[in-house]
């Protein structure tokens, strides 16, 4: 089956510094893939790449069979939620439907087609009942919801999420990665954190971002990923233990150095 | 009130007033919304060194004005747009440059020169039939332009890098938005003065958003506030014979101030 998305020899530099080198990766339609890596890892531009937000400066991508800012429209993108501005003026309806806009609609209401599916997005995340309400009023478990809700409504074959476990509503009775694993079922989902947590929930493929990638088709981090996210560590030293733990705890004894 | 309302100049303040009311409350709510009001406070600014030009090489006020600030409103949006970081100071150096340009043209230009006062506080009082219709002008082609845009206003003031997923053109959006802050600020310095016209950019549009439900919504309410701000404005001025422009703005500050004590107590009640 053709590939969702598909990275071959991709490089990418800021100013000279290397921040990605000879990426490939292949995303099968149907994966549920984390993309994980420290902060200043890459990953952030290999997300912009995917979504045509940046251009690789080697390499071949291809996303949905096509070239990332063609297919633009087809992704289901949800930002990281660090610059939201809770004091806007818009209500949860209003923000779902900014999904549906691109460069060609102009005007200034939407129709009656639109608000229906607004409401069917929204009820797949069970927010039906706050369509209404502004943004603001909301918790930040509940914000997250509605900008899920915003990326499903254009009916997107690809889901990207940015780090979202950052605002996940700690009292919340919304199981957010039973959720993602329900929606799994119809639609190929990236997500990227640098939270390595994040393997141990319902996620099928691993891939270690820092400047290189690593894939692993089974949801498990390899030895070789620990090492190209954290480095090498001595026993001695209190980062070198924790690796050291961690690998045990995922199975994978690690090598004296 | 009644017997001022007779005078053709009452008349005109008010239509004038009317009409930067509408023009402030659609550009001042992107403004505030977007948390640009500095940088437009730096385009406003930046101005008077538009006006030093046309005085000291004999052009056209109102074109070159416009030209200049345009250009400087740009070039602050191209920063903007590129070096996020480095946005505020360049704003700074634009706004200082542009007031100290304008200064030093008209102190060499010989003979008559508008002075900086009718800069800074317009002759709200003084406004003439023609300078109406510009406004007037003005106001329709801002209204065909957000509504046109209203969506993709909305997507990019609200997220700007989801806005740019969806394919939709924020760059020259944003530019837009800026050209408009422009040209709308130069029109309605001529009338109501620079001081005036940031704080109806920002005091309406402040007291509309904090409750309403959409930014169209929001426009509308800081229209409605506007307007309330400058008619009681123009009333208090005419009574006790304050400057027109001084008085508006002294009746926004003093609700702007009273509704936010308020808000403060209730809360303190309730708590």
């Amino acid at each position: 089956m053709e590939p969702i998305i598909r990275l071959e020899n991709v490089s990418f530099s800021y100013n000279h510094q290397p921040v990605l080198e000879d990426v490939n990766l292949s995303v099968s339609p149907g994966d549920f893939l984390a993309v994980i890596g420290p902060n200043g890892s890459g990953k952030t531009t290999l997300m912009k790449i995917i979504l045509g937000l940046l251009s690789a400066h080697s390499g071949r991508v291809e996303v949905l069979g096509g070239h990332p800012q063609d297919v633009a429209r087809s992704i289901g993108y949800v930002p990281q939620q660090y610059d939201f501005k809770p004091d806007f003026p818009i209500t949860v309806e209003q923000v779902v439907l900014m999904g549906l806009a691109h460069a060609s609609r102009t005007g200034w209401r939407y129709n009656a087609d639109d608000k229906k599916r607004a409401a069917a997005a929204l009820e797949q995340v069970e927010m039906q009942e706050l369509g209404a309400r502004r943004i603001g009023e909301l918790s930040g478990g509940q914000i997250q919801r509605v900008i899920i809700a915003r990326a499903l409504v254009a009916g997107p074959r690809l889901l990207l999420l940015d780090e979202p476990t950052s605002n996940i509503d700690p009292h919340g009775t919304f199981c957010f990665y039973e959720f993602l694993s329900d929606l799994n079922k119809f639609i190929t989902i990236v997500i990227v954190s640098h939270d390595i947590h994040i393997v141990t929930s319902k996620v099928k493929s691993v891939a270690c971002v820092n400047q290189r990638l690593f894939y692993n088709s089974r949801p498990e981090l390899t030895p070789e990923m620990l090492t190209l996210m954290y480095g090498e560590h001595n026993e001695t030293c209190p980062a070198g233990t924790t690796l050291n733990e961690l690998s045990q705890r995922l199975g994978y004894p690690r090598e004296e150095p | 009130m009644l017997e001022a309302l007779s005078f053709e100049f009452m008349q005109n303040a008010l239509m004038a007033a009317v009409l930067a009311s509408i023009a402030c409350g659609i550009i001042g709510s992107l403004v505030v919304v977007n948390r640009i009001v500095f940088l437009s406070g730096g385009i406003a600014h930046t101005a008077y060194g538009g006006v030093g030009l046309a005085f000291f090489f004999g052009w056209p006020v109102l074109p070159c004005t416009i030209g200049f600030t345009l250009a400087a409103s740009l070039v602050m949006g191209a920063v903007t747009l590129r070096h996020s970081d480095r946005v505020d100071t360049i704003i700074g150096v634009l706004w200082a440059a542009g007031m100290a340009l304008g200064i030093i043209l008209l102190d060499i230009t010989p003979g008559y020169n508008v002075d900086l006062m009718s800069f800074l506080f317009g002759s709200i009082l003084a406004v003439p039939v023609s300078d109406l219709w510009i406004m007037a002008g003005l106001v329709v082609v801002i209204l065909a332009l957000v509504l046109l845009f209203y969506r993709s206003f909305l997507v990019m003031s609200f997220d700007q890098e989801f806005a740019r997923a969806r394919g939709v053109p924020v760059s020259i959006l944003y530019l837009l938005m800026l050209s408009m802050v422009a040209v709308s600020v130069v029109m309605i310095i001529r009338v109501v003065g620079l001081i005036l016209v940031i704080a109806l950019l920002t005091i309406p549009p402040y007291l509309a958003g904090r409750f309403a439900k959409s930014l169209g919504k929001m426009m509308l309410a800081a229209i409605a506030w506007s307007i309330v701000f400058c008619i009681t404005g123009l009333w208090i001025s005419y009574q006790f014979n304050i400057t027109s422009g001084a008085s508006i703005i002294a009746c926004a500050t003093v609700c702007f101030a009273g509704i936010l004590l308020t808000e403060q107590m209730v809360k303190k009640v309730r708590a």
